[in-house]
């Protein structure tokens, strides 16, 4: 096992510089860290910003297909854009009610170790659930939970010469469109997976805390310097940097970037579903009295914890798949 | 996880990634275990397309571990002539067996005698992978 009391990587003495953008349209949420990241050398400040977006959107990680994790269809329907970025992590639906803290430091100022560039830059985030009174804590290397469940989403990824690090918190949520806009098998998987995530996955309003965006960016920031012991110097972005993030926003909303990785021939609906640390969505496809049946199950820790098919047979497969491995029915 | 860096490779000391010089002018590439340990286990690995050129110092691909993705740098500028397809669908035989059938892409490189100055090898390694291996100890990074 891995000690957590391990000699912390030489920190510089010099303040980090914080955006405190607030609302910015969607593109410029995921162009502005990522232009910064680009254009960053060894001397450039370590640079956080925070920011929320002033409209829904939704972002995939860097290696998703988009058409199997995403139904096109009604995301048009529900005019919301797509991005891509350059981090990793899963599909995430974006929106004002949500504060975005992104890290962008040089590699240089980094454990080399991805867990410990989470921990050290997720400390804030942390600390700052804890000062709220909702038993923060870092949990399976890169997840924020509360009073022990998820209130955000996590990304991270080397860009250029940069190590960034992205989250979010939930100061509320939209269960509905983001189970409406996931491109599932059937209806069953979606309607297990948006029931799951919202046993699983809390927001701070839920938790009683209705502070305004203001209030958690100064406290978020507070907690950063405090997390990190280095002074927060706020600066506006520069014009020229505004222009940067625009093209990049241009860019990671492309269709070309978005058909990154995009197979030939027809694109299967997602299998999996990621819905915390522990707890999956799974589609499986079961024998049973010589019939094949479709099964949607929930996996916490590999064990099937709950499970929605629509045949007649669903309290005979109950019986038989509850509280066994997921792995018995691969 | 052993780390042991064979001294026949060339290292690219900045980016842990060797290469193997194969029937002139072919390199085969791989990340060497130090790399992938500061990763952890890849979920996501993709490539350049086979037959694209790629320069020295520009990414050939991107892996991804822990929802992190990290750009994978080019030792050597050429041609990828092929792909390693096993570790594509399956990115967790990188860390398997990072020196053997984890290697990632073979490079038709017209350039190796050149580019090959600024990587290590032979005697070399040893004083590197040492010194390396000293320095991730003592800030923590490996055991």
């Amino acid at each position: 096992m891995r000690s957590s009391n391990r000699p912390k990587a030489q920190l510089p003495e010099s303040s980090i510089r914080l955006i405190r953008a607030g609302r910015l349209e969607p593109g410029l949420t995921q162009g502005l860290y990522h232009s910064l990241a680009r254009g960053m050398t060894e001397s450039s400040d370590d640079t956080i910003t925070l920011c929320s977006p002033s409209s829904p959107y939704l972002c995939i990680g860097y290696h998703q297909v988009l058409e199997s994790v995403l139904d096109i269809n009604v995301c048009r329907e529900l005019n919301l854009p797509i991005l891509r970025r350059h981090l990793g992590g899963g599909t995430t639906y974006l929106d004002s009610n949500q504060i975005f803290y992104q890290c962008i430091f040089h590699n240089s100022r980094v454990p080399a170790r991805t867990d410990l560039v989470y921990q050290m830059m997720l400390g804030a985030p942390v600390l700052l659930l804890n000062r709220m009174g909702l038993r923060g804590r870092l949990r399976a290397v890169n997840e924020v939970e509360a009073n022990s469940v998820r209130v955000a989403g996590i990304g991270g990824g080397r860009v250029g010469e940069a190590m960034v690090v992205v989250g979010n918190l939930l100061l509320d949520f939209d269960y509905n469109v983001m189970s409406r806009v996931w491109k599932t098998p059937d209806p069953l998987f979606r309607k297990l997976a948006q029931e799951t995530m919202q046993e699983r996955v809390g927001t701070l309003n839920r938790m009683g805390i209705s502070q305004t965006h203001e209030s958690i960016d100064l406290l978020l920031a507070k907690a950063f310097t405090d997390s990190l012991e280095r002074s927060l110097e706020e600066s506006e972005p520069e014009k020229h940097e505004i222009e940067a993030a625009e093209e990049t926003a241009r860019d990671l909303a492309s269709h070309e970037f978005l058909s990154l990785h995009r197979p030939s021939g027809s694109v299967l609906p997602m299998k999996s579903l990621k819905i915390s640390a522990d707890v999956f969505i799974h589609q499986r496809r079961v024998c049973l009295d010589d019939q094949q049946l479709d099964v949607a199950v929930r996996a916490d820790n590999g064990i099937i914890t709950d499970l929605k098919t629509d045949t007649k047979q669903s309290k005979k497969l109950r019986e038989l798949m509850m509280g066994t491995s997921l792995s018995e029915w691969n | 996880m052993a780390y042991n860096f064979p001294e026949h490779l060339y290292f690219e000391k900045k980016h842990h990634v060797w290469c193997l010089p194969e029937t002139n002018p072919l390199i085969r590439i791989g990340i060497d275990p130090l790399g992938l340990s500061s990763l952890g286990e890849l979920a996501y690995l993709s490539l350049n397309p086979q037959g694209s050129e790629v320069r020295k110092g520009q990414p050939l691909g991107m892996l991804e571990a822990s929802k992190m993705t990290g750009e994978l740098i080019a030792p050597v500028s050429g041609k990828i002539v092929d792909r390693n397809q096993a570790v594509l669908e399956n990115p967790l035989g990188v860390n398997e067996d990072p020196y053997g059938t984890g290697w990632l892409v073979l490079l038709e490189s017209e350039s190796w005698k050149e580019d090959s100055k600024q990587l290590i090898t032979g005697q070399e390694v040893e004083e590197w992978s040492q010194d390396e291996l000293r320095r991730y100890r003592q800030q923590g990074w490996i055991d």
